[in-house]
């Protein structure tokens, strides 16, 4: 039987998972009714986001008879990938557990941010392509034209490119005809101590972690003592199997093919993506080359709001953590806002997606505190740490140097739009590099940011400015020093620690004077006057007033209705209830997004 | 801290009844009487205006029926039995409405004398009347006099014609000194005028022109209200609407400095946020109000207060009728008021008076120390000059006195 491994990659809702369940239909492993439901993506919320956060991998067996030759058995075993920036390294380690991938590209969209990534990252790991033009049924399609893009942009021969409708079906015979005659099969060695790449691993209630892996060399069978070469834990299988879709149980995992495992592991923390499994008792000499830890970029607060208490928040945070790694959390605490959480993610989206399912899975309440990035401190003494939140900045007189993190940004837009962008880029410190046309109208558009700048409305920024039509990515290019200051914010003289930002010192000025002003109006007129005052270190750069409440004084006869007169006062104190006191100053949680929005 | 938490409560208001309430000595009555010529467009108080003579006098037999509930009460050998005494003696009695002097003079007497049968008047030193200028007679006034009511209460509002107008009043501005003159001369040595400011079109001098004029006229006392915009009243809609526009706030604030210091000039000394008299002219009966004293209203709408227990009779005639006529107590809105919330109920009360917040007094009504209790909020309210805090008093500053009502929302949120 021949193998093959691929993926489908493609930017967001240019059809992958549409087309993932037709390849799967045509291949008779689902029925026309499973199709309709998307079943490889399992959890609500990607569907409705339309985006796949979990990778899973599906073994289907199709028989193909190429022209003129016999009919012959394939396996093939698609391996999902998540489908946005966040979860480059995941993206990576599927397509490294394949040896061929299908471009996605929408026919009425053309060649978006996401498919040039994602074209690069499966030519990075040797994959062979297959460029696909989905979507020809509708009636804006432009096949051809996009297919000229594909060729401009990627360098593909615009001939080589299929057209296909994944909803009708059109042009998916077609697809899978070259699924097995033009990608390689898998190269490896039977006979070489197994290893086999974790490409994906999910939490079961019941059975534990299961881990979804490709088999480079030998094999995992059943009751075999293995070792995960990163941390070098040993566990013993008592479960293998593949998914056709359904779970099938299975006896070994042959050199090449794709399923999971299952032994009694407990916590998701203990499988990293990218390691190498082999055997306990003939080890590996070598693990798989390119594993790294996850390494979160993105940090914010959260904290309970609403009816939701701290206790709940942690159990939620727990819970999620079963079936998501990548993120982290520990225990924060703010004079501000109580007790929280401090959480990293793998990007803005990812951070999005960890508080809406709090919201949804666990009916969680929580007041989100800006993101910021991390930055490394290079110390007096030569060494140098990082840092994830402005209130861990060391003392000054012992920091050399503040390094942010940069990355590579492209970005796909509309030509008309590319002033409007550059201007957007260099506000935000972008340095240029290059402009490239794909087609008459489309302009790949890139600049080295620093991604503290990206991360608070860069992308609706982007949406505005191109009418929806731009799209980014990026790729993290290390850290880079930067005239970086710590800016505090005082209310009435005392220091709001959950309102402190690392800033570029050029820009700290305008910055702290829009964030008062926007505090002004979230913070409500008090009893007496409260200077609102941005600071760094002692030196205050931007200051504005709240004035104190002019009347509040009713005279008027309430008669012996003292309940009424009462009820009146609570009445206008209400909204007290859902603000924290902080000195003798009451700041409504809103106040706290003020950093959020201040970038007008 | 405060026993009454353990003594058991009607769960819903239309249970109360005057058998669950604790041992109390009430000195303070309160009659609404409902019924009004004509509804003014600032006016938020239950009253009606189409009402026959007869209605009125029935009116006046179910207000006696209700009282009647009380004296029985007070006397029931149950509580006799456990020495939950309720004496109902009368230190002050008010009338008000609606239009009081609406009644016709049988009515009148009929309601005065009823109520001097059901409870023990004897030591009551202050009955006023509420008063519509236009609606009194000599002989009315003298009635009254002689029954024993020693107090009335003309609701004048402004001396301006296009004022009282923009309020829908409906009297002439002379009907002012015509009416009292004519109780001055039935021997009434006690009377109030009620003034109303920041009227929308009126300027601060407009405004002290009317206190000039309420002064010649030398009463004992004048309250002057703010024109307070209540939600559904016709002035309000007409706000909201466009059609008029309320004084500005700087210039409202200003009307009542002026008031405060042109009337103590005059020997008209404030005593609360509203209320000017003489020295010793006082009215006790809002004073029983704001001291949290027990009193109890008859009358629908009308709202009583006994040992934290506090209610509020049917707003609606035909309700209370109802009430009444099935002996029961024509209660609508029955709260008990938990130690910390009448503590901050009382001090709410309390601040809006000129002497404010006596500590001795509010210990000895609560049990408790206010400086203790509200330290944190003394403290503050006091540095930021909202504030005087003397050994003995806690009292509003001038600029406290522009936010009491945040002053003392200070108190009640933070006694929950």
């Amino acid at each position: 039987m021949q193998i093959r491994n691929f993926s489908i990659v493609a930017h967001i809702d240019h059809g992958k998972s549409t087309l993932s369940d037709r390849l799967l239909m045509r291949a008779g492993a689902i029925t026309e009714r499973e199709f309709k439901n998307q079943i490889l993506d399992d959890m609500d919320l990607e569907r409705e986001r339309g985006i796949t956060i979990k990778a899973s991998a599906v073994t289907v067996l199709h028989t193909h008879t190429p022209a003129g030759g016999k009919p012959e058995q394939y396996m093939l075993n698609f391996i999902d990938t998540p489908g946005h920036v966040d979860f480059h390294y995941e993206v990576q380690k599927a397509l490294q557990a394949c040896e061929g991938a299908i471009l996605v590209v929408d026919s009425t969209q053309g060649v978006q941010a996401q498919t040039v990534a994602n074209a690069y990252a499966a030519i990075d790991v040797g994959l062979e392509i297959i460029p696909v033009i989905n979507k020809i049924d509708l009636p804006g399609a432009q096949p051809e034209r996009v297919a000229e893009e594909l060729e401009q942009v990627l360098g593909f021969a615009a001939e080589e490119c299929i057209f296909v409708s994944a909803k009708t079906g059109q042009g998916v015979d077609e697809l899978i005809g070259q699924l097995c005659e033009k990608l390689p099969p898998p190269r490896g060695n039977p006979d070489a101590p197994a290893r086999a790449l974790i490409f994906d691993s999910i939490y079961d209630d019941y059975r534990g972690v299961i881990v979804y892996c490709r088999v480079v060399d030998g094999q995992l069978v059943k009751g075999q003592k293995i070792r995960l070469m990163g941390n070098g834990r040993e566990y013993q299988i008592t479960d293998l199997g593949k998914l056709m879709p359904r779970p099938t149980r299975v006896e070994q995992i042959g050199t090449g093919e794709v399923g999971y495992l299952v032994a009694a592991i407990k916590n998701l923390h203990d499988v990293r993506i990218g390691d190498t499994v082999t055997d306990a008792l003939t080890p590996a000499a070598e693990a798989l080359p390119g594993y790294k830890p996850i390494q979160q970029m993105v940090f914010c607060d959260f904290y309970p709001s609403g009816k939701t208490q701290y206790d709940e928040l942690r159990d939620a945070m727990d819970r999620l953590q079963l079936n998501d790694s990548s993120f982290t959390f520990a225990p924060e605490s703010s004079d501000a806002l109580g007790f929280g959480v401090r959480c990293g993610f793998l990007g803005l989206l990812h951070m999005e997606i960890i508080q809406e399912r709090l919201e949804r899975e666990f009916n969680i309440e929580v007041v989100q505190t800006a993101p910021t990035v991390t930055y490394e401190i290079a110390l007096t003494g030569g060494e140098s740490i990082r840092i994830d939140s402005p209130s861990e900045l060391p003392n000054l007189t012992h920091v050399l140097e503040i390094r942010e993190p940069f990355i590579m940004m492209n970005l796909i837009l509309p030509a008309d739009s590319v002033g409007a962008l550059m201007k957007l880029c260099e506000e935000r410190r972008g340095v240029y590099r290059k402009t490239e046309y794909i087609g008459p109208t489309r302009v790949i558009l890139q600049y080295e940011m620093p991604l503290a700048e990206v991360i608070y409305d860069f992308y609706d920024k982007l949406k505005s400015a191109t009418k929806g039509y731009g799209t980014m990515d990026y790729d993290l290019l290390g850290f880079r020093a930067g005239d970086l200051v710590k800016m505090d914010i005082l209310v009435n003289g005392d220091k709001v620690d959950a309102l402190s930002l690392i800033v570029h010192r050029d820009k700290a000025e305008a910055r702290g004077r829009k964030l008062l002003v926007r505090l002004k109006k979230e913070i409500d007129r008090h009893l007496f006057e409260i200077p609102l005052q941005a600071a760094i270190g002692g030196k205050i750069i931007a200051r504005e007033t709240i004035k104190s409440v002019g009347k509040n004084v009713t005279a008027k006869c309430y008669g012996g209705d003292v309940t009424r007169k009462r009820k009146l006062l609570e009445k206008q104190k209400e909204g007290k209830k859902r603000m924290k006191r902080i000195g003798s100053v009451d700041i409504p949680q809103e106040a706290f997004m003020a950093i959020l929005e201040s970038e007008d | 801290m405060i026993l009454l938490a353990t003594i058991p409560l009607p769960a819903i208001s239309s249970a109360l009844t005057p058998q669950h309430l604790p041992a109390a000595r009430i000195n303070a009555l309160y009659v609404h009487i409902p019924f009004c010529f004509h509804k003014c467009h600032y006016c938020d108080f239950y009253s009606i205006t189409r009402q026959t003579p007869e209605r009125m006098t029935n009116f006046v037999d179910r207000i006696l029926s209700e009282a009647d509930l009380w004296s029985g009460a007070a006397t029931s050998p149950a509580r006799q039995a456990d020495h939950r005494h309720l004496t109902i003696e009368p230190r002050t009695i008010f009338f008000g409405g609606g239009t009081p002097s609406l009644l016709p003079p049988p009515a009148m007497q009929r309601l005065i004398q009823g109520l001097q049968k059901r409870f023990d008047c004897r030591g009551c030193i202050e009955w006023t009347i509420e008063c519509n200028p236009a609606t009194v007679s000599l002989d009315y006034c003298a009635m009254m006099r002689e029954l024993g009511v020693n107090r009335l209460s003309f609701g004048a509002q402004s001396f301006h014609q296009p004022e009282l107008a923009a309020l829908e009043r409906h009297h002439d501005p002379d009907d002012v000194p015509r009416s009292l003159e004519m109780a001055r001369r039935a021997g009434f040595e006690r009377l109030n005028i009620d003034l109303i400011y920041a009227i929308p079109g009126q300027s601060l001098e407009s405004w002290a022109d009317n206190l000039q004029r309420a002064i010649a006229l030398n009463t004992e006392h004048l309250s002057c209200y703010g024109l307070t915009y209540e939600p559904n009243t016709p002035i309000a809609v007409k706000k909201r609407l466009g059609r008029i526009t309320a004084v500005q706030e700087t210039i409202e604030l200003e009307m009542l400095h002026h008031t405060r210091r042109y009337l103590s000039a005059a020997g008209l000394n404030a005593y609360e946020v509203s209320n000017y008299a003489r020295t010793g002219k006082v009215c006790q009966h809002n004073i029983a109000y704001w001291h949290g004293d027990d009193y109890i209203a008859l009358g629908p709408s009308g709202a009583s207060h006994v040992q934290g227990h506090r209610w509020k009779n049917r707003g609606h005639l035909g309700g209370w009728e109802r009430a009444i006529d099935s002996q029961t107590l024509p209660v609508d809105q029955y709260e008990h008021l938990s130690p910390s919330a009448r503590a901050g109920e009382l001090a709410m009360l309390l601040l809006r008076l000129e002497e404010g917040l006596s500590f001795s007094f509010f210990q000895q009504r609560t049990g408790l120390d206010a400086r203790t209790i509200y330290a944190s909020q003394i403290d503050a309210l006091t540095q930021a000059g909202l504030l005087n805090c003397t050994d003995e008093h806690l009292s509003f500053t001038e600029t406290g006195l522009n936010v009491i009502d945040a002053i003392a929302g200070e108190f009640i949120l933070d006694s929950e």
